[in-house]
């Protein structure tokens, strides 16, 4: 376990709200210091003993905080943990996609907090296991991700994960996992389109659309469904 | 090909009973099944039970009550589906803000005017018309994606794979591949180690996968298989 009280920064806070953030974290006995987003602090964060970063969001949001995270993130392996507002659902999905480890909504739940930060830094506390570098030849792994498939349009389908998949990449789904809505078909694929974080349950809701369809299976699978629908 | 409104239904969420009958009235016209509602728990029942194709609603009833609804409606996995479009007394330029930052599309000013409501309830009911057929918890089809990995490390406990995926639950997979080849099995069992992924570049990240039930032999296997491999930092 950590010897030392954990030690947060919280860059760019919004300042009226900085004070209750420092107040929450203080309560879980994590000490929080706030900067400014800047180069220079962003470089000074780089040097300091710091466990994980706090991050908001909502706070003159640009795009510039997503190359600051992606930066970080190559500079050096700290965790950081974004503060969001209800209505930041595509910035949170961006961030993550950049680097970001998780996201919290404001107001905080100190539970759900310590809960999620100590559960990411759990692989730094306890420490890697052991590895040996597998060769280029033999890295290529596979298996089966099962899921459940909450809602089928013409267009795609779409499911809830507590798992963040990265969106545009290709996901390939049986075919018999679709049938009667597509017959006929070894495999179907689908592109990652978009996603949306369930902030209740900390889940996401993702839509995949079709993308090796014919003009009769996707006329079929409208005759499907609207089959279902009656 | 005309678009044509017979068939769709809308739920309309206003206090001021004069506009909800002249909303009504102008989309019941054009053969659209119409649900009212003055109050959110009216409306988040009735857009449960009958999910319509739409739901219109003025913010300004109370903006602390429709931000409730509007919170209840982006959470339910019923209601996510269905398209808000506001209508309100406020000039669109003044909320726009707002709209964006709930990422409201449709806005429809008051007072109201048959055209455009017809106009922008048609490009709405246009965009999200598509049929789809929702599948309650419990009833959900069963189904599974095809990962394919890279995997970077191999211990004795178990391996890193890099994924376009960060798993935060756990759950045990079977993995094939070359490498599980050369530990002489077709399949191997891994509990993922969740929590522990963590990113690695441009959308991939690392993940742990803990071997199952891994007997002395399956560990030689590994001392062996590594022994003249470089070790991961």
């Amino acid at each position: 376990m950590l010897s030392e009280k954990l030690k947060g920064l919280l860059f760019e806070g919004e300042e009226h709200l900085n004070r209750k953030v420092q107040d929450c974290f203080n309560r879980m006995d994590i000490s929080l210091i706030t900067k400014e987003l800047n180069e220079d602090n962003l470089k000074e964060s780089l040097q300091e003993k710091i466990d994980f970063i706090l991050m908001d969001l909502g706070c003159r949001w640009s795009d510039k905080k997503l190359s600051f995270i992606k930066d970080l993130k190559a500079m050096k392996d700290i965790p950081i943990f974004l503060l969001s507002n209800f209505s930041d659902q595509d910035k949170i999905i961006a961030a993550l996609e950049s680097g970001a480890d998780d996201y919290f909504i404001k107001p905080l739940d100190e539970n759900l907090i310590s809960s999620r930060i100590f559960k990411v830094l759990k692989h730094q506390i306890e420490g890697d296991m052991p590895l040996f570098r597998v060769p280029d030849y033999l890295r290529l792994v596979n298996f089966e991700y099962a899921f459940e498939i909450a809602r089928i349009d013409e267009k795609g389908i779409y499911f809830y994960s507590k798992d963040f998949f990265t969106r545009g990449q290709t996901l390939k789904l049986k075919g018999e996992d679709l049938c009667p809505f597509i017959e006929g078909k070894e495999s179907i694929l689908l592109q990652l389109s978009s996603a949306k974080p369930d902030l209740q349950t900390g889940n996401f809701y993702y839509h995949a659309q079709f993308v090796n369809l014919s003009l009769e299976e996707e006329e079929h699978l409208r005759q499907q469904i609207l089959r279902h629908m009656e | 090909m005309t678009f044509s409104f017979t068939g769709k239904s809308i739920l309309i969420l206003d206090e001021n009973h004069q506009d909800r009958q002249v909303l009504k009235k102008i989309l019941e016209n054009v053969g659209v099944r119409v649900f009212e509602a003055a109050m959110v728990k009216e409306a988040l029942e009735l857009a449960k039970s009958h999910s319509p194709n739409l739901i219109i609603a003025d913010p300004y009833m109370s903006y602390s009550d429709f931000r409730k609804f509007y919170l209840e409606h982006n959470q339910d996995h019923l209601l996510t589906t269905i398209p808000i479009m506001v209508a309100s007394k406020a000039k669109k330029e003044k909320i726009t803000y707002c709209l964006q930052k709930l990422g409201i599309e449709y806005f429809l000013e008051k007072p109201l005017n048959a055209r455009n409501v017809l106009s922008t309830t048609q490009l709405a009911l246009k965009n999200t018309s598509a049929p789809c057929v929702e599948f309650a918890e419990g009833k959900r089809i069963k189904a599974s994606f095809l990962v394919v990995g890279s995997a970077i490390g191999l211990g004795e406990t178990g391996l890193r794979i890099e994924l376009p995926m960060k798993i935060n639950s756990s759950s045990r997979v079977e993995l094939s591949g070359g490498l599980i080849q050369k530990m002489k099995k077709n399949k191997i069992l891994f509990g993922i180690d969740r929590g522990c992924s963590r990113y690695s570049h441009d959308g991939q990240y690392y993940n742990q996968f803990e071997f199952v039930g891994v007997s002395d032999n399956m560990a030689m296997n590994v001392r062996k298989l590594s022994c003249h491999w470089e070790r991961l930092c």
